[in-house]
């Protein structure tokens, strides 16, 4: 049953269904629980099973609209989610990424945009998908990070820390892939690694932002409050960097913008 | 100049490497360096926007090769002499310290987000080439540090540190020597001039001529692929979007766009860069995404190389 994006709305609710199961069972559990890993996986496959098909039907990569980045966000999400309570064991944090996935997931439905089936020709590249993969990517563990971080001001616990800190080198990690191989992409496609470019820019100071959470953890770990600040606002200038620049004046000048009504 | 007593030296590199509790020497401390850096973002701002105001924007073809090369062995050797003197220089505590490192992340966020909001790019102002060269110069004291000091994580440490002033150093000490130009091409009229972006017209020093063109389109009307076959100095080529032709070393020609005149016959647009330093900003990336496949694969590590 191929239908494309008609089957968001079942797929979210199936989705939603075994990851919000997923996480009573582990916000429950004493230790960490297989069946909530099981139920995590399980919806993770749902998500990649219905991104799959999406990308057969569009005859694309599912990359280039809001939407799509959106979709792979979710995704990404589930995946870091998961992955933080298997190796952590956090009982809360399922609850935070289902959440957050659930959001965007709903957006989606809540937004159905006319989806283009056409990929201009500055867009085919082997770079386009590990490009934009990478940063979803990301932006899903500097999420989780966030979500910690929101989590560790009720709560203040050293290992908390500690999480956020290791989400913060798997995200930042990324990120500069991400950052980088954009500017390979770059100099193959216009001859400028770096052009300044509104969107460039700002993922440029959110690195920078999130490079300073580093630095300040190593520095100084007592400065528990200030770190998990800098966290959150990280977060926020991702969010620029992921969609608000589409809303900024200067978004002629920009090669990034994704067509957001198409 | 003689340095006495080189291991109160070596124990001051390692001091920044500790964690210590805050002691009230400390706290004195703190808010003396926290002067210190709002002085220097005060006058740094007041200096750049009297330049600014006087003499215009920072004259980036002054600096054109060799001038380039020359300004920057000249700065890196005063770094180095400034690393030296790291026991006795006031200026050169301050500039390994982490309140530099600190101030150069809030330079370049800053950079970044005004970058990112203004219309017009702020890299020929006063104001971001200081930004520039501050984080530039820390970057270069600490990486000098890292080399000697290190510990742990050293080689993720200098990959990333010395990446990013690779890719960093060459993109701006580079800038003045990156040309752009734009040659229009009409079919079946071979040229030798091209276009610089203020409109000018600069002889491109071997001809060019369109063989011919081919435009795919997706049932909505949008472009699917474009090609151009192109008779380059009498080699033959094609030219793609995101697949360039690499002529000569630092120089790559590209395929940008096309358009079709009155008359209805297609000129295609063909961008030349020619771009000598982006050996170096390869090499810094290169060194980076190494340091960033360390820092996902080793995580947090207590290393010395803070």
């Amino acid at each position: 049953m191929m239908l494309g994006w008609s089957i968001l709305p079942w797929t979210t609710a199936l989705v939603v269904a075994l990851s919000l199961v997923a996480a009573v069972v582990a916000a429950r559990a004493k230790e960490r629980s297989v069946w909530a890993i099981v139920l995590a996986a399980m919806a993770v496959v749902v998500m990649s099973g219905f991104i799959a098909q999406l990308w057969v039907v569009l005859d694309r990569p599912p990359m280039r609209t809001m939407g799509e980045t959106r979709l792979w966000y979710s995704f990404c999400l589930l995946c870091a989610g998961l992955f933080t309570y298997a190796r952590w064991r956090y009982r809360w944090i399922l609850s935070f990424s289902t959440l957050m996935a659930t959001l965007f997931l709903v957006i989606n439905c809540l937004r159905p945009e006319i989806h283009d089936s056409s990929l201009m020709p500055a867009l085919q590249s082997a770079w386009f998908v590990p490009h934009v993969a990478v940063y979803m990517f990301s932006y899903a563990l500097l999420g989780c990070a966030m979500l910690l971080a929101l989590y560790g001001f009720c709560n203040r616990k050293a290992e908390v820390e500690g999480a956020i800190e290791q989400l913060l080198y798997g995200g930042v990690a990324f990120f500069t892939v991400g950052m980088l191989t954009g500017a390979l992409w770059a100099k193959q496609a216009w001859g400028y690694h770096w052009s300044w470019d509104p969107k460039e820019a700002w993922a440029a100071a959110t690195w920078m932002i999130y490079l300073a959470a580093i630095h300040l953890r190593l520095h100084r770990p007592d400065c528990r409050g200030l770190f998990k600040a800098v966290v959150v606002v990280g977060f926020c200038a991702l969010q620029m960097c992921w969609w608000g620049v589409n809303y900024l004046p200067n978004v002629e000048r920009s090669v990034h913008t994704y067509n957001i009504d198409n | 100049m003689h340095i006495k007593n080189i291991s109160r030296v070596r124990d001051m590199d390692k001091k920044y490497y500790l964690y210590r509790k805050f002691s009230p020497m400390q706290a004195v401390k703190f808010h003396h360096t926290a002067l210190v850096t709002a002085a220097i973002v005060a006058v740094g701002a007041v200096v750049s926007a009297i330049l600014q105001v006087v003499a215009g924007d920072f004259p980036v073809e002054f600096f054109a090769f060799p001038m380039n090369v020359v300004v920057a062995a000249l700065w890196l050797l005063s770094l180095v002499e400034l690393y030296r003197r790291r026991g006795v220089s006031p200026v050169a505590k301050y500039m390994l310290s982490m309140w530099a490192t600190y101030l150069s992340l809030t330079l370049a966020a800053v950079c970044g987000v005004v970058a990112g909001i203004m219309a017009e790019l702020p890299t020929r102002k006063w104001w971001f080439v200081a930004a520039m060269l501050f984080v530039m110069s820390h970057l270069v004291l600490v990486t000098i540090r890292g080399w000697r000091n290190a510990e742990g994580v050293r080689w993720r440490f200098l990959l990333n540190h010395a990446g990013l002033l690779l890719a960093l150093g060459a993109g701006f000490w580079g800038a003045p020597d990156v040309e752009e130009l734009r040659i229009p091409l009409v079919e079946g009229r071979p040229t030798m001039e091209a276009y610089v972006r203020e409109g000018r017209g600069v002889p491109l020093g071997y001809e060019m001529s369109l063989l011919d063109f081919e435009a795919e389109y997706y049932d909505s009307g949008m472009p699917s692929e474009f090609a151009a076959r192109v008779d380059v100095a009498g080699e033959e080529i094609v030219l793609r979007v995101n697949s360039p032709y690499h002529y000569r070393w630092g120089e790559d020609i590209y395929l940008v766009n096309y358009e079709k005149d009155l008359a209805g016959r297609t000129r295609c647009i063909v961008q030349v860069v020619r771009d000598r330093w982006c050996v170096v900003v390869a090499i810094g990336v290169v060194m980076m995404l190494v340091g960033a496949a360390l820092m996902f694969l080793q995580g947090a590590r207590k290393g010395v190389a803070r």
